[in-house]
């Protein structure tokens, strides 16, 4: 791991236990299985995936809130899996989490000066620079002036105020990480962006490393640096933005940006090409490519026996697909896809 | 908290929560005039009824205010002493002692005959000896009749003039001394019964004392009406377990609420935050003591233990904790637990305890006010139950212990009413003032019944 490395996560599995009769197992639910990725200090990544591929699992995973089966996390040169106590507490000031849901995300019974100050309080912030810290985390999500937001009670927020005020939450003990899972999948189109901004200005101002989690290619654009696409429990791309968009090397990847919706009257008139089938159950994955029955580039013998292992075509950008092999001709798969 | 105190605004929209709060407020009222005009020592004083203490009260004498509703006048209890209203006459003998006339002279202007009538004669002289005296009744009509004569009295002697035989034997045709002495003795008895001769009475006391020894004597002719609440069997005011047993009654119905319902309410909610083996032990505790049966358990503590309320509260609580409840709640919680503010209290750090206390119960506490107001005056009326089946604490003045006194005296056999009557209404009021309060709380914070 390198000195400007924030988070570094290999290998990391979390598969939930399915039980049948109390004690008997009946298999496991493999919502992460083998993910690795580096992520520097001020650096924004997205993950995108569809519904069930996992996303909240690993968002979990990495917050602690779910022990990893297997696998090693380290934030800041901290090792993350199996903390305990002072180390648990150190994580828990320094990764900040924004939920999807911001209504449920904030406690209905407490005021917005108790729902800041309870982070404060927990970790033993003194309490003369708590109402310093709240007042700032107010001013950075523009809830101003403070004054007018400390006494209200989250239903008497708008739903972009509402997110806003988590975004201040997961800010006021001033992590060095933050994990937003699907923060604008429940706000109106009209305010997506303006937090989306919001939480890149906060990202670039406090030069915070941001896992932003989604399942709508279209809101990645305005938000990072790199893109993993997700698809059942692995990361199967990991690109810059501007590549993943321009160049989607996995079949995966390019059915999702073909998927996106564009509001253009010519659209009614193109049937897209979407893959057949569902995304595979993470009980029972099947063999090999786990997006190998619903690919058109399906080779049998190959994608449906091995695990395709991470291949780099392109600098930087990082697929595991088997029509990336070596010898087989990095560019070869791409022109025929953009063609 | 936010939603508790709007709650409680909204609150004043429903005529039967000011009602309920209104009669709430009046038992809360009572409790504290008792504790605070009546110290509890003194109320259990009062009630142990030691000698002396309900001396000048009649037995079994119906409430004031029932002359209201009837057309003669009812007497009341007259009291007449030496030193205040008697008169006392003394003069020297020759052989050195002294002879003593108390007067004790009294107006009777009632229409109905006294209960009783008792002469207390109290002396003061050397120990051991002792002092003869002569009872003499003087009618309006100035007519006189012996009582007694050379009655022996040491130190103090009750005479009750009711209850002497003699005095019977001398009236014939009478039912009784208290009526053959005030009644009218020429008249023929009508189908209305004697009639009083009102006017002034007196009784005279006269003895021969040694010249260094001293006389008083009291006379007390019992009415037929007794205090606010009249009196019981051992001449007991029963106002004073009619007040004292509201603050019982509401101490009892609160603490057992608090610890049945509140620490059931916390108890949920640990079990179910913390989940795999403590959610398992409380369930199955709670299956057991729901199948263990309360009443049948109390009564064997009551026989062979003990009978003290605050026992019985605390065996009643223990009992009561791990009840039916515990499944409604865990039900709620279940619920509860899942929201993503807990989640996100988690990924900020909040503890175990700190969660269960600060998050998880506040969500639900909106529901249990409702039902810790409703379950108050269960818990008032199982008091009761307790003491009617002769569980009650055997010190305290509670309204169920004056219900089993009743019940054993056969009050309603011999038509005294108010003896069972006056701690009943009571307890259906506190039943009905909680009931009202504790249904408008639930509408208010029970969603589901909002605007029904």
């Amino acid at each position: 791991m390198t000195e400007g490395t924030l988070l570094s996560v290999r290998n990391l599995r979390t598969w939930y236990e399915l039980r049948k009769w109390g004690f008997l197992r009946a298999g496991y639910v493999r919502a992460v299985d083998g993910v690795s990725f580096d992520l520097g200090r001020r650096e924004a990544v997205t993950i995108v995936g569809e519904s069930g591929s996992g996303k909240t699992t690993l968002a979990k995973t990495l917050l602690g809130l779910v022990a990893p089966t297997d696998g090693e996390m380290d934030v800041a040169g901290r090792r993350l899996d199996g903390a305990k106590g002072k180390a648990l507490s150190w994580i828990r000031s320094n990764v900040g989490f924004v939920q999807q849901d911001p209504y449920g995300a904030l406690p209905p019974f407490m005021n917005v000066r108790r729902i800041l100050s309870e982070p404060l309080d927990i970790h033993k912030v003194a309490k003369h620079e708590r109402e310093q810290r709240i007042r700032d985390v107010l001013k950075e999500v523009r809830l101003i002036p403070a004054e007018d937001y400390l006494h209200k009670y989250p239903h008497m927020l708008s739903g972009g105020q509402q997110q806003r005020l988590v975004i201040a939450r997961s800010l006021v003990l001033d992590p060095k990480l933050i994990v937003a899972d699907e923060p604008v999948s429940m706000l109106d189109a009209s305010v997506r962006v303006e937090v989306l901004q919001l939480l890149r200005n906060v990202q670039e101002e406090h030069e915070l490393g941001v896992i932003y989690i989604t399942h709508d290619l279209s809101t990645v654009r305005y938000f990072s640096e790199f893109a993993f696409v997700m698809y059942a429990a692995k990361l199967v791309e990991k690109a810059e933005v501007k590549e993943l968009i321009h160049n989607p090397l996995h079949p995966y990847s390019q059915a999702l940006l073909t998927a996106i919706s564009d509001p253009d009257a010519e659209n009614a008139k193109i049937i897209k090409e979407v893959p057949a089938g569902e995304p595979p159950s993470l009980v029972h994955p099947p063999p090999g490519c786990r997006f190998h029955p619903r690919c058109k580039h399906f080779m049998d013998g190959l994608c449906d026996v091995e695990e395709p292992p991470a291949f780099v075509p392109v600098s930087g950008h990082e697929v595991e697909c088997w029509l990336y092999r070596e010898g087989e001709g990095a560019q070869g798969g791409t022109s025929e896809e953009s063609a | 908290m936010r939603t508790v105190v709007r709650g409680l605004q909204e609150l004043r929209r429903y005529p039967s929560a000011i009602l309920g709060l209104l009669l709430v407020g009046l038992l809360v009222g009572v409790s504290l005039y008792a504790v605070i005009g009546m110290p509890y020592s003194e109320a259990i004083h009062l009630w142990r009824a030691g000698v002396g203490v309900w001396d000048e009260y009649p037995r079994n004498a119906r409430p004031v205010w029932t002359d209201l509703f009837t057309r003669e006048r009812l007497p009341r209890t007259i009291v007449v002493r030496s030193g205040e209203d008697g008169r006392v006459a003394s003069e020297p003998t020759e052989d050195g002692t002294r002879s003593v006339e108390i007067v004790l002279p009294f107006d009777f202007q009632y229409d109905g005959f006294p209960r009783e009538i008792t002469l207390f004669v109290d002396t003061q002289m050397t120990e051991g000896e002792e002092v003869r005296y002569t009872v003499v009744w003087r009618t309006p009509g100035e007519q006189e009749m012996t009582l007694t004569r050379n009655r022996r009295v040491r130190r103090s002697d009750v005479y009750r003039i009711s209850q002497d035989g003699t005095v019977r034997m001398a009236l014939p045709g009478m039912p009784a001394p208290e009526v053959g002495l005030l009644a009218d003795l020429e008249q023929r008895p009508g189908p209305e019964g004697r009639t009083v001769v009102k006017g002034s009475y007196e009784v005279l006391v006269r003895a021969e004392i040694p010249a260094d020894a001293e006389l008083t004597a009291r006379l007390v002719v019992y009415g037929q009406i007794a205090g606010l609440a009249g009196t019981d069997h051992r001449r007991r005011d029963l106002m004073v377990a009619l007040l004292w047993g509201a603050p019982l009654a509401l101490a009892f119905g609160f603490l057992g609420a608090v610890g049945a319902n509140v620490s059931t309410f916390v108890l949920a909610g640990i079990g179910t935050w913390y989940g795999g083996k403590t959610d398992s032990v409380f369930q199955r505790l709670t299956e057991l003591f729901m199948v263990l049966p309360l009443l049948p358990v109390l009564i064997m503590v009551g026989h062979f233990f003990s009978r003290s309320l605050w026992l019985m509260l605390g065996l009643i609580i223990v009992m009561s904790v791990f009840s039916g409840a515990m499944k409604t709640y865990r039900a709620m919680f279940l619920q509860a637990r899942e929201a993503p503010y807990i989640e996100a209290a988690q990924a900020y750090g909040a503890g175990n305890m700190r969660i269960v206390f600060r998050y998880l119960l506040p969500r639900i506490a909106p529901v249990l006010l409702p039902q810790f107001v409703l379950v108050i005056p269960t818990f008032v009326f199982l008091e009761a139950t307790l003491a009617v089946i002769g569980l009650g604490d055997p010190v305290l003045p509670t309204w169920g212990k004056v219900m089993n006194d009743a019940l054993g005296q056969g009050a309603l056999y011999k038509g005294y009413y108010y003896w069972m009557v006056q701690p009943a209404v009571l307890l259906m009021v506190t039943g009905f003032g909680f009931a009202l309060l504790g249904y408008s709380l639930d509408r208010v914070f029970n969603p589901r019944l909002r605007g029904v």
